[in-house]
């Protein structure tokens, strides 16, 4: 393809009024209102779509909802969940014994979230995930689900989402 | 003679002083504009407002570690730095920065190097030299991003020198001599060279942006292309210097800006002999700092908006557009001055 | 021969043989559940309906034989029957039919265990309904009924096909399971008391094409689609089933029975499918040692085998001076391997091949219960009595080599302490295997070796076909198959030696010309059958 220069007059090559026009723009941001977020002081609050860190939601019952069907183990593209299935006594039968998301690994993708049968892990807002410590970033259940408590309500849910799911 | 010397001496330590002040504080407003144009907040931890910004990189500059590359070649690679900044710095000797002041009855000139009455002659001299600091950065670093933006910035600084000279020559003319304040006095009470001769102005600020390796004009250190360019090599304090001598070459470059074209520390309907001698010539000095910061701000302005020239354009400007109409408006300079016949 | 014709294809019918059966010959496609070519035909699941020319109704492909039709009668002349398999009247009879399988189907499959090798599963994608009529609460019915030691059923998910009945009832002819209850309470059950406890009740769940049966050792241990299927050898009899071993991060977690007609047939015992069981509690991380009161102490690799050549040039021993100890686990390569270390050592193949007999029974398990003992014959090596000849042949002996065995552990336990005195006693004992035995634990020198499903080798059975294992899962570091130890020493002691189990199969190929032009790579699945021996064995 051809692209044609537009042909400029001799007051637009000099670009001058262009230049001045540009500083215009930018000295007008010299009064705008300020969009950074003092850190450690001020906290950005994620907007409810946001996927942050991996969570595991807890039924009514108290329990973790996950039934440990490892399609999430499957589907995670960087390979960051390892879960291990065990036999409860519950009605639904199989539960994760250990559960383990390597925060390291973990990219974000939410294709656990779409691919749980029982809505048991979400991507929330938690985002503040640094560590000195590799080993310290393999989150295990009781992590995961302390942070399914923690999570704010779930959009369009009445209930909290420690008390939600069908 | 002795007093004289004694207040040569305060001249040079004062101005010295306020320089490097400025200089650190010209990189703290650099930080701050380009946050304020980016709806951001720049630096404020260090300090009320992040006053105390400069000082925490002093510190920073001074105790990181100092890297020399295997292979350099010693000796211009520690002489690179300070030969960029010794120029920068004594550049303000010729840098007349207020009206006299009267002490004991005797005037006393607020510039370091009274009498010479070359003082544009000087300038264009000391400010070639410091190519050189960057040029031995460059060829004795031993990286060849280095090696590539001393190259640009040796054949930048050398076109646009040239544009330099044909942007002082008409006003040389117009006041009849190279004594920078022999410009100064021919705009006080009338009309700021801006005015008649806006085209050495605009002349002038593209040379003296281009001279000062500020954007549009930063070729040899262009980020995306060479890392850093001449300086990559370099770190801590020998970097700093590198640093502060670029910030130095802005405050000259704005200060000559003010003197050659905006009055010099003079303001319209205003005469400083009407606050007596002594706080006459520091109010002028005020008037004079605060005309330079406007343009350091400028400098800035223009640093966060325009983006990067290509190579080719920096060089098609300086040799096609502006020398031809630089040495043209010599000529009408020229003869405008012999329509109008000599000064009474 | 019957001529049928199968949506425009012409495939002919042997006689007895059901449309279904053709049809899968000649690879079209019907979808059943109850159908195994092992069982009797019952027509139960309904799934296989078809559309046969003349026939007021569609007609379950399974059941229906074609009967040759005089000359004239011949459709067009030339067919005794004309099906239709693909037609929208027996695509829709099928949608219908998976749409009443799955009325009360729990619909679990994130925590059934069949998932991913479930026909309901893969039917449903391919032949039922997008949507369900059935809006109205599901039938519950008993879950995680216990009926046996490894297997327990789910009957919400069992759709009824019999399949296990009719293994129970035709294949081990036990006939603890039987369909009870009637019409939507349907369930397969044990007798009153009764228990699924016969030694191939895993079958069934094999069998099962749903998630109803599951076979509890394997049940929740991990989703088959992480599985990585090898195709091995049981080693647990002289049988030699073919299996496929399922693996996941190294650890052998399923043995299932693969398809071999001149080995096993369909299926393999229980025995066979625990090993996975007895190989958990083994204790697998050593590496070559120095025993020391039964403690190993383990050594650099090249220093120990070093120290071993030392041992056996320094002493000198004789042929008469040593005992040997060979199994019958050992692959051909590894036997192959022994002979030349055997000849290098002691100047002649010396050493006997144990021979461990127990249970069998006219299905499958066979009473010798070793892999390789005919491989051993084909090589020549002696294959010796039963436990008792352990002692016969340790007595006054100076040095016991003992590969893949573990006389101390096996003896009975009133022989035990005899054995173990016994073998105290010789002056240099070395002992090989994959764990470290009770044996080993009398030993000097311990020499771990990779164990069955860690190392390719090729094994004989009874009725002399070569199969070969593969390497199903990684051995631990420093362990390898005795084949390649042998080769180690050999090194040591500065002689040439193969490397690698295709090295060592040529020295195997010298042993058994028969096996002439195979090479180690094309070995089939089913194995290679061997001719007969000529003389009688021993």
């Amino acid at each position: 393809m051809i692209c044609r220069r537009p042909v400029l007059t001799i007051w637009e090559k000099l670009y001058l009024p262009s230049i001045a026009q540009g500083l215009m723009v930018t000295v007008r941001h010299l009064f705008r209102k300020r969009v950074t977020v003092q850190y450690p002081e001020e906290r950005w609050i994620p907007p409810s779509y946001f996927r942050g860190a991996p969570i595991l939601l807890t039924g009514l019952d108290g329990q973790e909802k996950c039934t440990s069907c490892k399609l999430c183990q499957f589907i995670c593209p960087p390979k960051a969940i390892t879960i291990k299935g065990a036999e409860t006594e519950d009605h639904k039968e199989k539960y994760p014994e250990e559960f383990f998301i390597d925060m390291g690994l973990c990219i974000f993708c939410g294709y656990c979230q779409e691919v749980c049968p029982v809505e048991a892990i979400w991507l929330k807002h938690q985002y503040e995930l640094a560590d000195y410590d590799r080993t310290a970033l393999i989150f295990d259940k009781k992590k995961l689900l302390e942070m399914g408590r923690m999570a704010p309500y779930l959009k369009g849910r009445e209930k909290p989402v420690q008390g939600g799911g069908e | 003679m002795a007093d004289i010397i004694l207040f040569s001496a305060i001249k040079i330590v004062v101005v010295l002083a306020v320089v490097m002040g400025g200089v650190a504080y010209t990189t703290l407003a650099e930080r701050k504009v380009s946050a304020w144009l980016q709806d951001r907040l720049g630096p404020n931890r260090v300090g009320p407002f992040g006053l105390l910004q400069p000082i925490a990189d002093g510190i920073k500059f001074f105790t990181k570690e100092d890297i020399t590359p295997g292979r350099s070649y010693k000796p211009s690679y520690f002489l690179a730095p300070m030969a960029t900044l010794i120029p920068a710095l004594i550049t303000f000797a010729v840098i007349p920065f207020g009206e006299s002041v009267s002490l004991s009855g005797k005037d006393h000139r607020l510039l370091i190097a009274e009498g010479t009455g070359l003082g544009l002659v000087y300038l264009l001299a000391v400010s070639s030299l410091g190519v050189y600091g960057i040029l031995l950065a460059g060829l004795s670093s031993n990286n060849k991003y280095s090696l590539l933006g001393a190259l640009r910035s040796v054949n930048q600084v050398v076109s646009y020198e040239v544009a330099l000279g044909l942007g002082l020559i008409p006003l040389a003319m117009t006041a009849g001599g190279f004594d920078i304040d022999a410009i100064v006095r021919a705009q006080k009470g009338g009309v700021w060279f801006v005015v008649p001769h806006f085209i050495a102005f605009i002349i002038l600020l593209v040379a003296l942006f281009a001279e000062t390796n500020r954007l549009p004009f930063d070729l040899p250190e262009g980020e995306s292309e060479l890392v850093g360019g001449y300086h990559t090599e370099y770190s801590g304090m020998r970097f700093a210097m590198f640093f502060m001598g670029e910030y130095a070459n802005m405050i000259t470059a704005s200060a000559l800006l003010v003197l050659l074209f905006f009055g010099g520390w003079h303001l319209p309907f205003l005469n400083y002999g009407w606050f007596g001698p002594v706080l006459g010539g520091i109010l002028s000095a005020i008037v004079f700092a605060c005309k330079t910061a406007f343009f350091v701000f400028f400098f800035i302005w223009v640093r966060w908006t325009l983006p990067r020239f290509r190579y080719d354009q920096v060089m098609h400007m300086m040799w096609i557009r502006i020398l031809p109409l630089g040495l043209a408006y010599i000529l009408v300079t020229a003869l405008f001055l012999y329509l109008r016949g000599p000064i009474k | 021969m019957a001529l049928i014709l199968v949506d425009g294809k012409e495939i002919a019918v042997k006689q007895g043989e059901t449309v279904l059966q053709a049809c899968m010959r000649e690879g079209i496609e019907i979808p059943y559940f109850c159908y195994h070519p092992s069982l009797s035909i019952v027509g139960q699941c309904r799934m296989c309906l078809v559309k046969v020319e003349g026939a007021p109704k569609l007609l379950t492909a399974c059941t229906t034989t074609v009967p040759e039709l005089p000359r004239e009668k011949k459709l067009d002349g030339r067919y005794d029957m004309k099906v239709s398999v693909a037609c929208d009247e027996a695509r829709e009879a099928q949608r219908g039919i998976m749409e009443f399988l799955l009325a009360n189907h729990p619909l679990d499959c994130p925590v059934c265990d069949q998932a991913g090798e479930c026909r309901l599963q893969e039917y449903s994608y391919d032949y039922g309904a997008p949507r369900s009529e059935f809006v109205f609460e599901k039938l519950h019915a008993p879950k995680r009924v216990v009926l046996g030691p490894h297997i327990i059923y789910d009957a919400e998910r069992c759709i009824k096909c019999t399949r296990c009945v009719r293994f129970c009832q035709e294949i081990t002819k036990t006939s603890e399971l039987s369909l009870v209850e009637r019409g939507a309470d349907t369930i397969v059950g044990t007798f009153e008391g009764g228990s699924l406890d016969n030694p191939y009740s895993v079958c069934t769940a094999d069998l099962c094409p749903v998630g109803a049966l599951t076979y509890r050792e394997f049940r929740f241990r991990e989703r088959v689609w992480f599985l990585q299927a090898h195709n091995s050898v049981c080693p647990e009899c002289s049988r030699n089933c073919s299996v496929r071993v399922d693996s996941y991060k190294g650890e052998v977690l399923r043995i299932v029975p693969r398809y071999n007609p001149s080995v096993n047939g369909y299926y393999m015992c229980d025995h066979g499918r625990l090993i996975t069981e007895r190989m958990r509690g083994l204790e697998t991380r050593e590496l070559p040692s120095l025993i020391r009161d039964g403690k190993p102490s383990p050594m650099n690799e090249k220093d120990f085998y070093a120290r071993l050549v030392a041992l056996f040039s320094e002493k000198k021993y004789r042929p008469g001076d040593v005992a040997v100890i060979l199994s019958g686990r050992m692959s051909l390569e590894e036997m192959a391997a022994y002979k030349r270390l055997s000849k290098e050592l002691f100047g002649a193949v010396i050493g006997d091949v144990l021979l461990r007999s127990g249970e069998s029974d006219d299905l499958l398990v066979r009473d010798e219960k070793r892999p390789n003992l005919e491989g051993a014959r084909k090589l020549g090596l002696p294959v010796s009595g039963k436990d008792e000849a352990v002692s016969s042949l340790i007595g006054g002996k100076k040095a016991l080599l003992i590969i893949r065995e573990d006389p101390v552990g096996e003896a009975p336990q009133e022989e035990r302490e005899r054995l173990d005195t016994a073998i105290g006693s010789v002056e240099t004992v070395v002992v090989m295997d994959d764990h470290l035995t009770a044996t080993a634990a009398r030993a000097h020198y311990f020499v771990p070796l990779a164990g069955w499903f860690e190392m390719e080798g090729t094994t004989v059975n009874f009725k002399g076909q070569l199969q070969k294992t593969t390497r199903c899962v990684a051995p631990p570091e420093g362990r390898k198959p005795f084949h390649d130890v042998t080769a180690e020493f050999l090194k040591a002691a500065g002689k040439e030696a193969p490397s690698g189990f295709r090295e060592w199969f040529e020295e195997v190929k010298k042993e058994i010309p028969v096996l002439g032009l195979v090479k180690a790579g094309e070995i089939p699945l089913k194995g290679i059958p061997l001719p007969e021996r000529k003389e009688k064995h021993g």
